[in-house]
């Protein structure tokens, strides 16, 4: 599930960091600063764990396929949601770092998917409620399930909005999540039961871990924080929507979004702003040799040829700086 | 320099892993702490720098643990754990060893000159830039002590420093520790290793001082050891 | 299976390559992250069917990995792997957009297929970007620039340390899952059922360590004091690299070469 920067527009790759450092921050200050500092070890060792616990391969019995975990649910259940938060953003940026697992610019949509969702909405909202009567095995069970469940729909459903909202893909709205939501349903189940498995093995083993999680002070959000967040992830998303054609260098873009979001209308006819992206088209019109780009006749043969005279010279660049290296290092050893 | 007086460490199931304890350690000794696994070495030099809570006084030169003196204390001990792979949690040595440095406020200036100094005296200097993952044990020992010795502690405790060695890297801890300053207090089940570093061996048995001596003459002592539950040492052959 | 160990190899292989010199491991780590930022943006600021005019940002990665010694087959095979995932997403483009674009002798070319080639090579473009930024500045000069740029000490020692350790839990997790197949007698994975406990087992591994690693930070002063911030100011090669590293793809967003040298290129190849 984790997102390339390839796929996203920079509004919308903005708006997501914007939003998801909000709940870093959000978290931060939520955990009490001496517990932060006693979690540390136990956040850094379970991150951990987590990447190596996404190396295992099980087999899923009736469909000779395997699958691995996510493990963001399970994170949640044994920290709490505001530490769980914290380590996984710490696992995302090492993934988005060192393995180009997930882009660096998209980091902000893939940890609102991947750690927003199950760590600050599913967890207070369902896991937590399913066991306020006290922690037992079908409790642990349903509230596993459930929650993995929730939080992988909530989360392909957010891959869905952010790519639709960047206009990358032509793919509409209906066919992509007819594709996305039933996969991430049977991932969903799978991952959820494979949670309650590993719960309740914790559980029966040191059940201490799991009841002071859930007792973690700071981590019971109030109802007015419920509202907040989902107002909030709404209200950035629409924004990012609107935002996306008002970034492109487009004014027919401009115009079309205009028309059609209402609501945000003030922002977009702002005059100066409207007439500074009219000018830069301007500029660009101002070049000689400017063809419309729809002619089908000149732009593509012209454009191949121009493409492969500039990887041509790329190429040759780099084999010129090392022709140089080597040449350097042949005169500085002599 | 290290006096504990009536130190008990009582666990919340009730067990005493030491069992009011009288005891003095003088500078410049270096002590063994001989005993069963379950004897309550690892609870005493735990409870020496306030990690597991205690009865009792512990004075560090005259210095008492208390709350507020935590702090200072865990600069004057040193404590060289079991599993260096506990002990080594930065991503490079250099890091690591900077870590205690940093956490006592030392200027980053400063910091990179007292690193070096201190991987150059235990001739590991090739490691500074290394990840604890690619080391030997040998090397990790070598770097959790460096970890520790450069805080210029007092006294210096060692749980177990031979577990996890070859004869090698046991052979290069030996010389290594025979030249380090600080007092030592090492606790360990490898009694030739006793034998060769210790000028004090202290036997304990069931969290209590049942023993405390000459090494050289406490390990070969057969039915001490075996009323404390060790195999006792056998004497190196005599050159005839 | 994931191979564990070849996963925990990438990591360390980047580690090495970062600790090499040349005139781009030399600049300060804020001015290429800020480059490799702006570069990422303007890319993906191009219109999803402009391909021509987004074929001069080539220069950046093939600069960078000449400059600093990359290798290229390492960057190339670490974008190879994320391609795929691109053609998927881009395949649906070929099938919804086929209204044509431009043509060549006769061959029709679809905006939807000319909006997969582009996907394609903004996937390239941007994970080599990253990568290149990771293969030529040290981690602890990414975690040192971190702390510059006020975040939390207590947020990048998590950083630090969930780094540190993912190596040594992988290693334990590739030993259990040998020692589960030699038992098992099979190849496949882990079975549904044994899942609960492996996975437990592991986890639980991990807390105990955790404890453990705690009390030896404590007894270094872990807590006592926030790290104080190391200062590196910014030289005059750090300044040329940023101003280059912002104008060019500027440049090169706003004005399309390709659309410049049409005539002549036209010209030359008609004639």
């Amino acid at each position: 599930m984790h997102m390339a920067d390839a796929l996203l527009s920079p509004a919308v790759g903005t708006t997501m960091y914007i939003v998801s450092t909000a709940a870093i921050a959000r978290s931060t200050s939520k955990i009490k600063l001496d517990v932060i500092e006693r979690k540390i070890p136990l956040m850094a060792v379970t991150g951990s764990f987590i990447f190596a616990a996404q190396m295992i391969n099980f087999t899923i019995p009736g469909t000779g396929s395997s699958g691995h975990i996510g493990g963001g649910m399970m994170l949640a259940a044994m920290l709490g949601g505001y530490p769980a938060m914290l380590t996984l953003s710490a696992v995302l940026l090492i993934q988005a770092l060192f393995f180009a697992d997930g882009g660096l610019f998209a980091l902000g949509a893939n940890l609102f998917n991947i750690a927003v969702i199950p760590c600050l909405i599913v967890y207070p909202l369902i896991y937590k409620p399913i066991l306020k009567k006290g922690i037992d095995a079908k409790r642990l069970t349903i509230a596993s399930i459930l929650s993995a469940i929730v939080a992988l729909q909530l989360g392909a459903f957010g891959v869905v909005i952010q790519t639709l909202f960047s206009g990358v893909t032509a793919l509409p709205f209906a066919a992509f999540s007819l594709m996305m939501q039933p996969i991430h349903l049977a991932i969903g189940i799978v991952e959820g039961v494979v949670t309650a498995l590993v719960l309740n093995f914790v559980y029966k083993t040191r059940p201490e871990i799991l009841d002071d999680a859930i007792e973690t002070k700071g981590t019971k959000p109030k109802f007015h924080l419920r509202k907040l967040l989902i107002g909030f992830g709404i209200a950035s998303l629409l924004i990012a929507g609107g935002l996306s054609y008002f970034a492109s260098v487009n004014p027919d873009g401009l115009e079309w979004s205009i028309q059609n979001v209402a609501g945000v209308s003030e922002l977009f006819s702002n005059a100066s702003i409207h007439a500074f992206f009219a000018k830069i088209q301007e500029l660009t019109s101002f070049l000689p040799g400017y063809a419309p780009s729809n002619d089908p006749n000149g732009t593509g043969l012209a454009g191949i040829i121009g493409s492969l005279i500039t990887f041509a010279l790329a190429g040759g660049v780099g084999v010129l700086i090392y022709v140089v290296k080597k040449k350097k290092i042949k005169s500085t050893s002599a | 320099m290290l006096k504990l007086t009536q130190l008990s460490v009582i666990y919340p199931d009730k067990t005493r892993a030491v069992d009011s304890i009288d005891l003095t350690i003088h500078d410049g000794e270096t002590v063994a702490l001989i005993g069963a696994n379950g004897a309550g070495k690892t609870s005493l030099l735990l409870a020496l720098v306030g990690v597991v809570a205690s009865h009792g006084t512990i004075e560090v030169d005259e210095l008492k643990l208390e709350p507020h003196t935590v702090g200072e204390i865990r600069k004057r001990i040193g404590v060289v754990f079991q599993n260096p792979d506990n002990q080594l949690f930065m991503p490079s040595i250099y890091e690591d060893v900077a870590f205690g440095l940093r956490n006592y406020g030392m200027a980053e200036e400063e910091i990179e000159g007292t690193v070096d100094r201190c991987l150059d005296q235990l001739d590991i200097m090739k490691l500074k830039h290394r990840s604890p993952l690619k080391l030997s044990g040998g090397e990790k020992r070598m770097a959790a002590i460096a970890g520790v010795l450069v805080m210029e502690p007092s006294l210096m405790l060692f749980d177990e420093p031979t577990a996890f060695l070859d004869p090698k890297a046991r052979r290069n801890l030996i010389q290594s520790l025979q030249k380090l300053k600080p007092t030592k207090l090492i606790a360990t089940h490898d009694l030739p290793f006793v034998a060769e570093v210790c000028s004090r061996a202290i036997l304990l048995k069931d969290g209590k001082i049942f023993a405390d001596g000459d090494p050289h003459t406490m390990l070969y002592d057969k039915k001490l050891m075996e009323e404390c539950g060790i195999e006792a040492a056998v004497r190196p052959m005599e050159e005839n | 299976m994931v191979d564990v160990r070849s996963k925990i190899h990438e990591i360390y292989t980047l580690e090495q390559l970062s600790s090499g010199r040349s005139v781009i491991h030399d600049l300060h780590p804020s001015v290429k992250i800020l480059a490799t930022f702006f570069y990422i943006v303007l890319v993906l600021s191009f219109d999803r069917h402009t391909f021509f005019a987004l074929t001069p940002f080539i220069f950046y990665p093939v600069l960078l990995m000449s400059l600093s010694d990359t290798p290229y087959a390492m960057i190339l095979k670490r974008v190879a792997l994320a391609l795929p995932f691109s053609l998927f997403a881009g395949l649906s483009n070929v099938f919804f957009d086929q209204a044509t674009m431009f043509t060549i002798s006769g061959l029709n070319f679809s905006y939807g297929f000319v909006s997969l080639i582009v996907l394609l090579f903004r996937t390239f473009l941007c994970v080599a970007a990253v990568l290149i930024l990771v293969a030529v500045t040290p981690f602890t000069q990414i975690t040192a620039q971190m702390r510059r740029m006020h975040i939390p000490d207590l947020l990048v020692t998590l950083f630090e340390m969930t780094y540190r350790y993912l190596g040594s839990l992988a290693e334990e997790t590739s030993v259990m899952i040998i020692a589960y197949k030699l038992r098992h007698n099979s190849d496949k994975g882990i079975e549904l059922k044994d899942m609960g406990s492996f996975v437990g087992q592991l986890l639980l591994k991990s807390i105990d360590r955790a404890e453990h690693v705690y009390n030896a930070m404590k007894c270094r002063g872990y807590g006592r004091y926030d790290r104080k911030r190391r200062k590196r100011s910014l030289k005059f090669n750090d300044y040329l690299f940023l101003l280059l590293a912002i104008g060019f793809p500027l440049f090169f967003r706003f004005i399309d070469l390709n659309l410049l040298f049409q005539p002549w290129i036209m010209k030359v190849t008609l004639c």
